[in-house]
């Protein structure tokens, strides 16, 4: 939303394609309250650089994270422009939040989380005629001239069940990660790294595909809020909701406030150290908080009224119960390789948010997702645009070619007398063989066994694998269409874990326990090995 | 004996201009499951026609999964139902129906 923004500034007609109701799907509504960016005095943009430089294991690439700091206060304020609103103090300025890895307190907490951001930048785009937002249209493939160059995408409008097409100049990704691809996340059905996949057909180069990040603390019993986030950096932060994690024999474990990284290990461990709770995890515990029971539920109020709220109505009163939580994948840091100016490897096309790949290097610190997808939004707008405007209107016979590939493609996976199997059995196989061999803990044996058995299901169930799909909102034929992306992205993710023969932020080999001395990205390109390539540099920082 | 939750679905796709209907879904289960559980259950497990919104935001602010409980319109994310019991299911929204329980929402501009 915010590159649409940026690019009918400049003068462009922007089309906005999404899969499900916009600002009610995908992956920003679900964000939490935090955006990252100086707002203190004593914090400085050198500080947030280097912080995130360390937090993210010395992966990110600096030229990235140096407009990160550089824009994000800048974006910050034109949120507040669309009427998003940040927690203030009494006296006017920002009240900031501390969370780990943060030099300072540098979180700005927005009101109604990604949600209420995402109501924002509704609001603005009502305001520009030249935005026209399609809700509910599923992007089948991208269109390439005979150089590469977009020309447009073919697409299932799933309002009225139809193939259409569409012509562009220019092609912005903006899809989201690819949490999805496992059993255990707590991110939107809808991520399914959809963009990730397009452009690896368009030819992009993906980067740094195996670095998952796991948010150690998603409830996972009972059933009926399975999947929910309570932030474990407010639950065992003295000053704010002082209470602590415990195994599953009531012991706690964890000290101080760590990164994700290192909550999500300390959890692991006592999990496979037969330490763990009933349905194998361990309990976030509000019970024996250090405070008040008005205190804390005054805190509770302030920081995770949501959730709190929500829980509480489900029958689970956290100042009550503890809850059994455990490592969830949470949020993709890998994805297509980007420059500074959101520009992907392909001429023409864009990237930017989470379906982006080489920003938070091997973990990502609190507040710079929502952050990333405002500064780099904005930069995949104006990009766009200076692209779209020196070129013509496309030619509509690769858009011929391409409807008829798209119609043969639908037609294959539609419904079959006899067919073997239906995309959700696909998907959860898909999922499983991607937790047990690419989860919390890796290494070589199994990846490799992994991507013995995807390739099997490349190659034996996708071709036997069909759906219900006619008239308006075929799900099955959507669910088919996502499968289809998500089974060779699997491989991708596979072959990027075997190659990083380390142990680096999220990534966990078993069999490689160290780091190298020297972060470098793994790099895959269509008919290319896997490659390694030097993490971009430019010495700035305290 | 295990109890069952009985929900009858109203079932239209409006393209093929054909009448709506309901049908009836039985889930066998000993505890309570939220809306949204149970039409994943009956999607995955027994009827792949019905279209329903899968996402859930987790926090019960984004109201994608509202659908009518007995006349009712609830957030399927976070409304339990019991076991023993029958409800009847229909779109939130019937104005904007796409299908089944499936509706549009007010979009920027459209």
């Amino acid at each position: 939303m915010r590159a649409a923004i940026e690019a009918a500034r400049e003068g462009c007609r922007v089309v906005v394609m999404n899969k499900g109701p916009i600002g009610r799907s995908g992956t920003t509504p679900m964000a939490m309250e935090s955006f990252q960016s100086v707002c203190i005095p004593g914090d400085s943009e050198d500080l947030h650089f280097q912080d995130t430089v360390e937090g993210g294991r010395y992966l990110g690439d600096e030229n990235l994270i140096a407009v990160l700091v550089r824009e994000a206060g800048q974006r910050a304020k034109d949120l507040e422009s669309y009427g998003v609103h940040f927690k203030r103090k009494e006296d006017g300025t920002f009240d900031p939040m501390h969370h780990p890895g943060q030099t300072l307190p540098r979180t700005l907490f927005i009101q109604g989380g990604g949600f209420g951001m995402m109501a924002g930048l509704i609001r603005e785009v009502r305001k520009h005629p030249a935005i026209h937002p399609l809700s509910d249209v599923f992007t089948i493939s991208l269109i390439q001239d005979r150089e590469g160059v977009p020309c447009g995408a073919t697409f299932l409008d799933l309002k009225d069940g139809r193939l259409k097409t569409i012509q562009s100049q220019a092609v912005i990704l903006a899809t989201g990660g690819y949490e999805e691809l496992w059993s255990f996340n707590d991110a939107s059905v809808t991520a399914c790294g959809d963009g990730i996949f397009l452009a690896w057909e368009a030819g992009a180069e993906l980067i740094d595909l195996e670095m998952l990040q796991f948010y150690p603390t998603i409830v996972i019993h009972p059933p009926a809020i399975r999947g929910t986030l309570f932030q474990y950096e407010l639950i065992v932060d003295p000053e704010v909701l002082g209470g602590r994690l415990l195994n599953g024999k009531g012991d706690p474990f964890l000290e101080g406030i760590p990164l994700r990284d290192a909550v999500t290990k300390a959890i692991w461990k006592e999990i496979q150290a037969g330490r763990g709770t009933e349905h194998g995890g361990v309990f976030i515990d509000l019970t024996h908080s250090s405070k008040t029971r008005p205190d804390l539920t005054e805190a509770l109020e302030k920081w995770q009224p949501n959730q709190f709220h929500y829980l509480k109505d489900m029958g689970f009163d956290l100042r009550d119960v503890r809850i059994e939580v455990a490592p969830h994948g949470h949020f993709t840091m890998g994805g297509i390789a980007v420059d500074e100016w959101s520009r992907t490897t392909v001429p023409g096309f864009f990237a930017a948010g989470e379906v982006a790949g080489n920003l938070h290097g091997a973990n990502r610190i609190s507040g710079n997702a929502l952050a990333e997808t405002q500064v780099f939004g904005a930069k995949a707008g104006s990009s766009a645009a200076a692209f779209a405007k020196g070129r013509g209107i496309p030619g509509t016979k690769e858009l011929l070619l391409e409807m008829k590939r798209a119609e043969t493609l639908l037609d294959r996976l539609g419904r079959r007398p006899g067919r073997l199997f239906r995309p959700s059995q696909v998907r959860k196989r898909m999922q499983e063989i991607m937790w047990r061999r690419c989860g919390v803990e890796r290494e070589a044996e199994g990846l490799r066994r992994g991507m013995a058995e995807m390739a099997i299901i490349e190659k034996e169930d996708l071709p036997a694998m069909s759906a219900a799909g006619s008239g308006a909102y075929p799900q099955e034929l959507l669910d088919a269409l996502e499968v289809r992306m998500m089974v060779p992205l699997c491989r991708l993710v596979l072959q990027s874990a075997l190659f990083r023969e380390e142990s680096r932020g999220h990534h966990m080999r078993a069999d490689y326990p160290l780091s190298h001395s020297t972060a470098k990205h793994v790099v895959l390109a269509r008919g290319k090995e896997p490659w390694a390539r030097e993490v971009k540099r430019v010495g700035r920082g305290r | 004996m295990k109890k069952t939750i009985r929900v009858a679905i109203r079932r239209q796709d409006p393209t093929t201009g054909e009448a709506p209907c309901y049908k009836t879904y039985e889930i066998e289960t000993e505890r309570r499951m939220t809306v949204l559980e149970i039409l994943e259950e009956i999607y995955c497990q027994w009827d792949s026609t019905l279209a329903h919104r899968r996402y859930r935001c987790g926090r019960r602010i984004c109201r994608s999964c509202e659908v009518r409980v007995e006349g009712q319109v609830v957030k399927g994310c976070a409304t339990l139902l019991s076991p023993g019991k029958s409800y009847l299911l229909e779109p939130a929204r019937p104005g904007s129906l796409i299908r089944d329980l499936v509706c549009a929402f007010d979009s920027p501009r459209e």
